[in-house]
């Protein structure tokens, strides 16, 4: 992924600084309102744990190696109960612009279309979990592994959205159709695991199960969300003004096939994704399989040990499909408007308060408190801390220059010690053509 | 134009976005296998307790050479006959005709009753009289048969002469004419035969009388004239060319007689049949039904003897009809001695009766010359569970041969052995006497490339060998033990040989046929030449090598791109006397030695102790492990100074754990 971003944006690059030379959006006629349709490109990356930090988070949200040295830091920096969440989108949008480039501002009498890719993951594991899944049981031997219950979910979607405009209640509507490209969910119950010193004998016992569609470039379901938002002002008697705005976004269900499920302890109904009932499961000894002389060919005893292991770990395996509820967003938000009056070369104009729940694993409600400043040169800088989401606190940084672009950095104490804090993440979201008279 | 463009590889962009893998590595320990070797387990048929002492013997046997004597086998035998109408007839048959006195004149019905004087007569072409011949066919080409005609004289007056005509109705062709003379009155009889070979009869036929010359009677005579002349019609003999005719029930085929058998050389008085059928096809043009039935007296089997009655359909207006049928003889005991044994005991020969009778339906069928039955009976693939009789004198020599010798399989080195004896043993089941002889023996090591030619005082004659009991698996034993003072065996076996070359010579019954016809064999009798080797476990090695190749298969390990290193640990308890220094080398598919395993503590496993081993797999070894078919297992072991001796509570334990790193990927 972050491969083909690089050349994804480089080939925008290029293109872009090759038209410099944009279109002229200026009115020929004063009365003539002229909509222009223009490509906006947005890519957001967010990360966040209560105790892993960025330089493994980042990895698994994008992708990437980790070495064994690595991640046995970040094993020792675990508490006994942690959560890890990363969501990353790319989307391109056709907006309705109108009037001048720089001061355009979208028409909202016309819809928009906005198609994305987007990955969400989440997951709440054990410090033991975390050792026996990344670092194998060898570093633990002659250890208890209370690796308990844990949970790990991801969904990865390609949606088609189109926003209107309810035009009199400035509400702003959307529908999108989603195409499911992969899915996974797993889940342990009381999981232990002890491994002999020598490790001449291992002893399992717990339940566990694993929902996979593997990566399907074609598709393996369906889902249907809508979102809506809306935005009021309002004036204190003090003659302050204020906005508040409430957002639900991409609220609906998502409808997945072909799921194959490997489980023990846990009872599944082929037509439904969540779990019947949780069974009690016998504790398995693995030890050394005795052969016989004849028996010693490589290879074959390996393929005994295996047959031996799966064999008594008994799993169930079966295909199954189910509707989920899909990831949606909730955010409110309450922001004061200042005066607009530019004084400096930097100006505050208002402060804004944003709480925000995302319906997925390992997010809990993030509360962002900031404030906004504007430049003379039309940039608008909106430093913020926000307390929870993925990760526990983040300073965040935004910056907006004009309509054409947006820059969003989260959690920017990881990216100063990415191997020390946790939670990290941006968003750019910039507008074609970039620049004009 | 450009903003089109660059929605599209947006879109493209976007649409084939796949986020990379997250992976990472995990070292695991897992438990692999436990196993406890003993020189039980090499095979415990060459291991013997020695009493008394909880050491061991070595007891190997290798077969040298095994000879079979030319298999006796039946050559597939039968008989081809074809029979066709010259060995059909038809029935003697008869009928009868009269004339009456008032058939002669009809004046004489008008004196019926009366007595009167009946002057001479002389007439001719009386008036035909109808003969109805149905009886003996149809119609009939006639190759030879006869036709008797008797005259039965019933007048009151002598005949002095009657002249016969008979004729086919049909076409008034004149099937015979004959004249009777001088036949007496009142029951006189005067009787002729004609020759009916190349006439043509049909079943309407006329009977005239062409002339006809009485006497007169001597005074007067009653007048009776409803009696007259009687004409009676016999034929016999009949051979036809071709007839409609109702064919009487007969046999066309009637055999009883002895088969003769080729043996191979062999002169054999009874066979038991392992395998082989008797196959009998019947093909015939013949319209009538027939019937066979085929006996084999001296075929027996649960006590009866091979009896079949076979149903032969005529082939219905069709034209041929074909009848095959095959008896399987598996298990029947063959008595080859002839016909009749009590009267001349003979060899080879089979007894059998075959009779092929046509079944008269009563239809009248035409048959013809073209008409015939051909008859195979075969006896196909006989082989014998066991023979008896004489075998023939059989004599063979190998030339210079090569077996390989298993025990030394793979070894090379320094060792010495104590109180080697070896036997040269000919085990005989062949039921005849024999004699063997050993030209030449050595033994070649394949590593060191050394031959040494035995040199045995007691292999330097013939041996002789008895026949055994006549029991299946039944075998006699004729050994030649070879020792340190008749041989140089010692040399010999420490040597290592893999390979034996070897020139011998066998001879079945040397002597003739001195048990008189009562040698045997069975279908396993063989004559084994075997070298039987007792070796205490008890040796001393400066350094043997031991090599063995391994297959190995990895290609059931999922992902195995995915292994980053390996360590198997293998915890040794070494209870035998022995030193080994291990080294594995990794082969591909073409044998081509591609890498080698890292063992620590530098391949050893010392004597009498355990030894912790290690075998390692880094991570540049893991391409090789990949493409890795076989191991290359050498071991060269060594013992202490002095003959060492194992016993059966030594013992090799291994127990066994690996350590792997593996990438994961997400």
């Amino acid at each position: 992924m972050r491969f083909r971003i690089k050349i994804g944006f480089g080939l925008l690059g290029f293109i872009l600084t090759s038209n410099l030379t944009a279109q002229n959006l200026t009115p020929q006629s004063g009365n003539v309102v002229v909509t222009h349709y223009m490509p906006v490109f947005e890519y957001k990356v967010e990360t966040g744990s209560n105790t892993v930090p960025l330089g493994f988070a980042s990895r698994f949200a994008v992708g990437g190696y980790v070495n064994p040295d690595k991640m046995a830091a970040y094993h020792e920096g675990l508490n006994d109960n942690n959560r890890l969440g990363a969501f990353q989108r790319m989307s391109i949008q056709l907006v309705p612009f109108v009037g001048l480039q720089k001061y355009a501002t979208v028409n909202k009498q016309k819809v928009s279309v906005y198609y994305s890719s987007e990955t969400l993951n989440g997951a709440k594991f054990t410090k033991d979990a975390f050792g026996l899944m990344m670092r194998g049981n060898t570093p633990f031997l002659g250890q208890e592994m209370k690796v308990g219950n844990n949970e790990i979910w991801s969904l990865s979607q390609r949606k088609l959205k189109v926003k209107f405009w309810s035009w009199k209640k400035q509400i702003a509507w959307n529908v999108s159709l989603a195409q499911v490209v992969n899915y996974s969910h797993i889940r342990t119950q009381d999981l232990s695991l002890f491994s002999d010193l020598r490790g001449d004998s291992i002893s399992f016992d717990g339940k566990i199960s694993s929902q996979n569609t593997n990566y399907q470039p074609s598709g393996t379901g369906w889902g249907l969300q809508f979102g809506v938002s809306k935005s009021f002002d309002f004036v204190r008697p003090n003659g302050k003004r204020w906005s508040a705005n409430f957002s639900l976004q991409d609220f609906g269900f998502v409808s997945i096939n072909n799921v194959k499920t490997v489980s023990r302890g846990v009872l599944y109904d082929q037509n439904s994704l969540k779990p019947v009932e949780w069974t009690g499961t016998n504790r398995v000894n693995l030890k050394a399989v005795n052969l016989n002389y004849s028996d010693l060919r490589a290879g074959d005893w390996i393929d005994r040990q295996r047959d031996s292991v799966e064999a008594k770990l008994n799993f169930n395996e079966i295909n199954q499909r189910g509707t989920i509820l899909s990831p949606f967003e909730i955010v409110v938000g309450l922001s004061s408007i200042g005066k607009g009056i530019m004084k400096k070369h930097l100006t505050q104009n208002g402060y804004f308060v944003n709480l925000s729940y995302r319906h997925v694993l390992g997010y809990v409600p993030r509360l962002e408190v900031g404030s906004r400043w504007f430049s003379k040169n039309d940039v608008a800088i909106m430093p913020s801390v926000s307390l929870g989401g993925f990760d526990v606190m983040d300073i965040n940084f935004s910056l907006q220059y004009k309509a054409f672009v947006e820059l969003h950095l989260y959690g920017m104490e990881s990216f100063i010690a990415p191997s020390k804090w946790h939670g990290g993440g941006l968003m750019l979201r910039f507008r074609y053509p970039f620049k004009g008279s | 134009m450009k903003f089109r463009l660059l929605l599209v590889i947006g879109l493209s962009v976007f649409s084939s976005c796949q986020r990379e893998a997250f992976s990472w590595d995990v070292d695991n320990t897992i438990p692999l296998f436990r196993t406890e070797f003993k020189l039980d387990d090499i095979d415990p048929r060459y291991m013997n307790n020695v009493s008394g002492d909880s050491s061991y013997t070595l007891s190997y046997e290798n077969l040298v050479y095994s000879y079979k004597v030319n298999d006796v086998q039946v050559s597939d035998t039968g008989i081809d006959e074809s029979f066709n109408l010259r060995k059909l007839k038809l029935n003697d048959q008869q009928i009868q005709n009269e004339i009456t006195l008032g058939d002669i004149n009809p004046i004489f019905k008008l004196l019926n009753g009366q007595k009167t004087v009946i002057p001479a007569q002389d007439q001719t072409d009386l008036d035909p009289t109808d003969i109805d011949a149905s009886a003996f066919f149809e119609t009939a080409t006639l190759d030879t048969g006869f036709l008797d005609i008797s005259i039965q004289n019933d007048l009151p007056v002598e005949i002095s002469l009657i002249v016969f005509e008979l004729r086919n109705k049909d076409d008034n062709t004149v099937v015979a004419t004959d004249s009777f003379k001088n036949i007496p009155a009142s029951g006189g009889v005067s009787k002729q035969t004609i020759d009916l070979g190349g006439k043509t009869v049909t079943k309407n036929l006329v009977g005239v009388i062409r002339k006809l010359v009485t006497k007169a009677s001597s005074g007067p005579v009653l007048i009776e004239s409803d009696k007259g002349i009687k004409v009676i019609l016999g034929v016999r003999n009949l051979r036809p060319v071709y007839a409609v005719a109702a064919f009487p029930t007969q046999d066309v085929i009637n055999q009883d007689e002895g088969l003769i058998l080729y043996m191979g050389g062999a002169d054999i008085k009874y066979f038991k049949v392992e395998s082989g059928r008797l196959r009998i096809k019947v093909i015939s043009t013949i319209q009538e039904d027939m019937s066979m039935v085929l006996a084999l007296p001296g075929a027996t089997k649960d006590g009866k003897s091979f009896y079949q009655e076979l149903s032969l359909p005529g082939p219905g207006g069709k034209g041929v009809a074909t009848t095959e049928k095959i008896y399987e003889m598996k298990g029947f005991l063959l008595d080859f001695r002839g016909k009749d044994p009590d009267v001349k005991d003979t060899v080879n020969t089979f007894h059998q009766i075959l009779r092929v009778t046509l079944d008269s339906s009563g239809r009248k069928l035409a048959v013809g010359l073209q008409d015939s039955i051909v008859l195979e009976y075969r006896l196909e693939g006989l082989k014998p569970e066991y023979a008896i009789g004489y075998l023939g004198n059989q004599l063979s020599r190998t030339g210079v041969d090569t077996t390989s010798f298993n025990l030394f399989k793979g070894l090379s080195g320094d060792v010495k052995f104590k109180d080697i004896k070896l036997g040269f043993v000919l085990k005989n089941s062949i039921g005849a006497d024999g004699r063997f002889r050993l030209h030449q023996l050595a033994g070649i090591n394949q590593f060191s490339g050394k031959d040494l030619a035995l040199s045995a005082n007691p292999l330097n004659n013939d041996l002789y060998v008895a026949k055994p009991k006549f029991i299946r698996g039944e075998f006699t034993e004729t050994k030649v033990q070879l020792d340190v003072n008749n041989s140089n065996i010692k040399p010999f076996l420490e040597n290592l040989p893999q390979l034996l070359e070897y020139d011998l010579e066998t001879e079945v019954s040397p002597n003739g046929n001195v048990n008189n016809y009562t040698d045997f064999v069975f279908d396993e009798s063989r004559l084994d030449v075997i070298m039987r080797l007792d070796v205490p476990i008890s040796f001393e090695f400066g350094g043997l090598v031991f090599r063995d190749t391994q297959g190995v298969n990895f290609g059931n390990l999922a992902n195995l791109q995915r292994l980053k290193s390996a360590t198997l640990f293998m915890d040794m308890d070494n209870g035998f006397p022995i030193d080994l220094d291990l080294k594995i080398e990794l082969m591909d598919e073409s044998r081509r030695v591609i890498g080698s395993l890292d063992l620590e503590p530098g391949g050893r496993i010392a004597a009498n102790s355990p030894t912790d081993f290690v075998i390692k797999l880094p991570r540049d070894q893991m391409d090789a492990l990949r493409r890795t078919q076989y191991f290359h297992i050498v071991a060269k072991a060594a013992t202490a100074p002095g003959l060492q001796k194992i016993y059966n509570t030594s013992r090799l334990k291994i127990h066994s754990r690996m350590r792997f790193e593996y990438e994961i990927q997400n």
